[in-house]
């Protein structure tokens, strides 16, 4: 067989090349691709084929038809050129619009991007799942978790041999020494195989799995610097704190600090061989606490569904004594998944929102529209100057797509410039960018980017270059010369695209201003509690406590130095202790069944008679817990608002929670509802205690947010407030002198809570300005343009007898009409995407008129303002200087 | 002086166009040829393009070889010498050969 050469190459060489060259080149290739196909094989010998047909790509042989174009190309490069160099102001404004657009997208592409790919760098990861827990017994007590019993290691092991890996995952606290450095640290660990299911790359490493040793720590980069500067980490030890005992880890191996688009925490590692030093053998056995994270890897001709249709039999085999069919039910989230689905619980990966990326991927393309209609009204109004150059062009024997590609060529020109300033410019904001909106982008270089960047010329360049050419194209010529082409069928377009162009405009900002408002309400509206200027300290833990309520009383009683001493403080009031401060993780939830044998779940705050006074929790009814009270302190039981509903009490004080099983308790007080979780969330029935035994035997379920430890909360009035910390390192090193100081500012913590929103309104914001800015560019472009083609029509009206503000009412008046019609498209989208947006939290505002007028006067004042410098100084130019030159 | 100039490459080719009389002259063989006594790397169409050039110049005449099976049943491009190219080949010769001699015969033992 004789082999053949790829067709398309020699298509592209048919094309190009002269027939009268073209039989003896297309041999001497064939012959040389014969040669190549025979010594390289077919792959090596193509590729050489195509570079071979473009290398021959000559002048010297090139069609004459082909070298015309490449000829004209250069004419109208030049020209170009020429023109953008004329027209400075317009250039300007075209360039800074495409520009501003351009960054914009980059940036938010950019972080759209990382979104998009959590975790989808890994080589397997469309093989990878995590192991979701579901127990459903019915009315409610439903349990959904992506954290798993520790058994399910040896579960999902032994009983399925779909799985190459199961790898468990966790992190939790601990404080770690390394001579006289102390920090509490957050230490992950990993089921042996970790690194060879993810893929984090090692800088370096001297063993083929360091978890596979229990001794040993595995470290970033970043904190092996921490630790020990510049010098060799490996080998070092660090010194664990487990338990109260300090347990020697030796550094085996350091990690690339982990990539941006990663939810694992891999700063400290170390094997989950320790497990039964960390969480007990109790933990270790029991099906029904939910601990570590699973993740499994399935083998490369398996599939998840096989495991997905028969695990419920197997766990039946298992645990059929002791749950009915359907209660216990396991499933698989794939690894990707994860970043951006809200429906499964969150575990310990975080989750985004995939709304919040639509929507910033949205604007990111709104905006380059944006800018990409302001290009074409630009080019269309200006190409009404250019008739006398159309019409010679045509003249001499220029054909439509002639002229087509010639205005192709201007709008590439034009964009290829405004491309490379955006690129530079979105690399320069880069740190801005992140600043401002906190979104933690970065960049690294890959090659398909440029494709990408030419890709996007391209598109804009055709797009934008394409419909003017074909109006100028499409003039006949006679007209061109009698003057007659300046009106046409393109005034509609052109007002399209106005419309079309403030719609967008007018769209985000009424969305900005509606998430301005509503995020100004969840932040300043009164949740019930006073929390200014309010500290937040981790009381150390006993660690001889083997539960809660032990860890609770000892933890308490050993507090009393570290009280006195901060009341000691002039500065410091009000100083109280809780399991939960505001702000923070979620509070600790219990189960149970109340005498009507209904399942109830309620919050459980554990605290001091302090607490009250530092948050002024008000009381609705009843008292609040008093100092020194031993009943109080024993079978005291306060309740919320909405637990005295939900239970059912009327009159509750001195009443008790309708479950037997509590030991001996009397509901003293019910507080005015607070909120003790973000906005997003409606407020729980709550259950508040001095001493936590009343309700720990009566209950069948505990589920912790952040961990109920201890926390010292008071109010401190000294300025700034961050001085706080130094005082609370003098008292922690009198006190506790072994035990790292964790605090925290209440304040800050509530901000947090909407950190993501937060940035989604600064990332909107600057999208608003930015689009505002190009959308008045393009309107102060199309006014000057409107104004000096209608000089002489202003100036015959003048004469017979126009005031100024006939005139000025004359040339405003379409352009407002046109943004009230594009104003009015924009309310029923916002409307939808808003009420969606808000969807998220339990309190919310009400969507209403006024926002719509502010952001309809805000914008349409603007453009006003915009057009009006021209048109007013056209209408009161004088006459005599228009008219007098003819 | 001569009037037409010519490079380094368009001289190797030259040669090697008078040199495949016999075999026939077209770019492939001449490619090879060069490849083997210079061991450049030079690809074929750069063969092709000085091949253009020479022709031009009055160097190299061309003729087409008839159709034959191999290739696609494409033609060959044949080159043959003009009286032109001989003379300037002839001409660059002897100005090498005079300069040639001018060297003196020691001059490394100095060094």
């Amino acid at each position: 067989m004789i082999p053949q050469p790829p067709p398309r190459a020699d298509r592209f060489l048919e094309w190009y090349c002269q027939d009268e060259f073209l039989e003896d080149l297309q041999g001497d290739l064939y012959e040389i691709y014969e040669l190549k196909y025979r010594e390289r094989g077919k792959r090596k010998a193509n590729l050489y084929y195509w570079w071979l047909v473009i290398r021959s790509m000559r002048y010297s042989v090139i069609k004459r038809s082909n070298k015309n174009s490449v000829n004209m190309t250069t004419n109208h490069l030049k020209i170009a050129w020429r023109l953008m160099l004329r027209h400075k102001l317009n250039s300007f404004l075209n360039i800074l619009g495409l520009v501003l657009g351009i960054t914009c997208f980059i940036l938010l592409g950019l972080y759209v991007q990382r979104e998009l790919t959590f975790d989808r760098f890994h080589e397997r990861s469309s093989d990878i799942y995590r192991v979701w827990l579901k127990e459903d017994y019915g009315e409610g007590q439903v349990f959904f978790n992506t954290s798993t019993p520790f058994i399910f290691n040896e579960f999902l092991t032994d009983n399925f041999s779909q799985f190459e890996h199961v790898i468990q995952y966790d992190t939790r606290n601990m404080q770690v020494d390394y001579n006289d450095l102390r920090f509490n640290e957050q230490i992950t660990m990993l089921g042996p195989g970790f690194f060879s299911v993810f893929d984090f790359p090692f800088v370096t490493n001297n063993q083929s799995d360091p978890l596979f040793s229990p001794s040993n720590i595995v470290l970033s980069e970043s904190y092996a610097a921490k630790y020990f500067g510049s010098g060799e980490a490996l080998g070092k030890t660090l010194l664990l704190d487990m338990d109260g005992e300090q347990r020697p880890f030796v550094v085996a191996a350091v990690l690339e600090d982990l990539p941006e688009n990663t939810g694992f925490q891999l700063d400290m590692a170390i094997s989950m061989m320790n497990k039964r030093d960390i969480y007990g053998e109790s933990a270790l056995e029991a099906w029904f606490t939910v601990i570590p994270e699973t993740y499994v890897l399935v083998r490369q001709n398996e599939d998840i569904t096989s495991v997905e249709e028969s695990i419920q039999n197997t766990v039946m085999k298992v645990l059929g004594d002791r749950v009915g069919q359907g209660e216990y039910n396991i499933g698989f989230q794939p690894l990707t998944d994860i970043h951006l689905n809200q429906d499964i619980p969150r575990g310990l990966m975080p989750v985004g929102n995939k709304a919040e990326v639509y929507i910033l991927a949205a604007i990111a393309i709104l905006v380059l529209t944006i800018a990409c209609l302001n290009f074409i009204t630009m080019s269309l109004a200006q190409s009404t100057n250019r008739f006398m150059e159309v019409g010679i062009r045509k003249v001499m024997g220029a054909f439509q797509p002639s002229l087509i590609r010639q205005h192709l060529t201007e709008s590439m020109l034009t964009v290829g410039i405004a491309a490379l300033i955006g690129v530079l410019a979105a690399w320069l904001l880069m740190p801005l960018f992140n600043l401002l909106t906190d979104a933690g982008v970065s960049y690294t270089f890959e090659w398909w980017h440029i494709l990408v960047l030419v890709a996007l010329i391209l598109i804009l360049g055709v797009l934008s270059g394409f419909y003017p050419g074909m109006v100028l194209a499409r003039w006949r010529t006679t007209d061109v010369f009698r003057g007659k082409a300046k009106t046409g069928r393109n005034l509609f377009f052109r007002k399209g695209i106005v419309v079309l162009q403030f719609m967008i405009t007018a769209f985000l900002i009424s969305s900005t201003l509606i998430m301005n408002e509503q995020l100004t309400y969840v932040q300043t509206s009164d949740l019930g509690i006073d929390y200014t200027a309010t500290i937040e300290a981790r009381l150390p833990p006993d660690p001889t406590a083997r539960n809660l309520v032990q860890l609770f009383n000892n933890t308490m009683e050993g507090s009393n130095v570290v009280v006195d001493k901060l009341n000691s403080i002039p500065e410091i009031s009000d100083v109280g202790i809780g399991s939960h401060a505001f702000g923070g993780g979620g509070w600790t939830t219990i189960g149970f069944r109340d005498n009507k044998d209904q399942y109830r779940e309620a919050r459980l705050l554990i605290v001091n008679p302090g607490y009250f006074e530092t948050f002024s929790i008000e009381m609705a009814e009843g008292r609040p817990f008093i100092e020194d009270n031993p009943a109080d302190a024993a079978q005291g039981l306060i309740i919320n608002e909405t637990a005295a509903t939900y239970f059912g009490l009327q009159d509750p004080v001195n009443k008790e929670i309708p479950n037997d099983d509590f030991d001996d308790h009397r509901i003293i007080g019910v507080v005015k509802d607070f909120h003790f979780s973000s906005m997003h969330d409606r407020i729980e029935p709550l259950i508040i205690v001095e001493n936590p035994q009343i309700v720990t035997e009566g209950i069948s379920d505990i589920m912790y947010g952040e961990f109920p430890a201890p926390k010292l909360v008071f109010k401190y009035d000294g300025k700034p407030l961050s001085r706080v910390g130094d005082e609370l390192e003098n008292i922690w090193k009198e006190v506790f002198p072994d035990q790292e100081l964790s605090f925290s500012i209440i304040e800050e913590n509530m901000r947090y809570q909407y950190a993501r929103e937060k940035r989604l309104q600064q990332m909107m914001l600057a999208a608003t300005v930015l689009s505002i800015v190009i959308a008045c560019m393009g309107l102060l472009g199309l006014t000057i343009l409107m104004v000096n083609a209608k000089l002489k029509e202003i100036s015959i009206r003048k004469v017979v007898g126009a005031s100024w503000t006939d005139i000025f009412r004359s040339l405003t008046g379409n352009i407002v009409i046109q943004l009230s019609v594009g104003f009015v498209l924009s309310v029923p989208v916002v409307y939808w995407l808003m009420s969606r947006w808000l969807a998220d939290f339990a309190y919310r505002i009400d969507i209403s008129f006024w926002q719509f007028l502010v952001s309809a006067v805000l914008a349409i004042g603007i453009a006003i303002a915009v057009i009006s410098y021209h048109t007013l100084r056209a209408s009161s130019h004088n006459p005599v200087n228009s008219l007098r030159s003819e | 002086m001569r009037e037409i100039s010519i490079g380094e490459l368009e001289e190797l080719v030259l040669l090697a166009v008078g040199g495949l009389y016999e075999q026939g002259a077209y770019a492939v063989p001449i490619h090879a040829l060069i490849h083997e006594e210079t061991g450049r790397n030079l690809d074929v169409t750069a063969v092709h393009a000085v091949l253009r050039r020479l022709e031009k110049k009055g160097l190299v005449m061309s003729s087409m070889g008839g159709a034959t099976a191999e290739r696609g049943g494409r033609r060959k491009r044949f080159f043959h010498l003009t009286d032109a190219g001989r003379s300037i080949l002839d001409e660059i010769m002897a100005v090498r050969s005079r300069l040639y001699q001018k060297l003196p015969r020691l001059t490394f033992a100095g060094i």
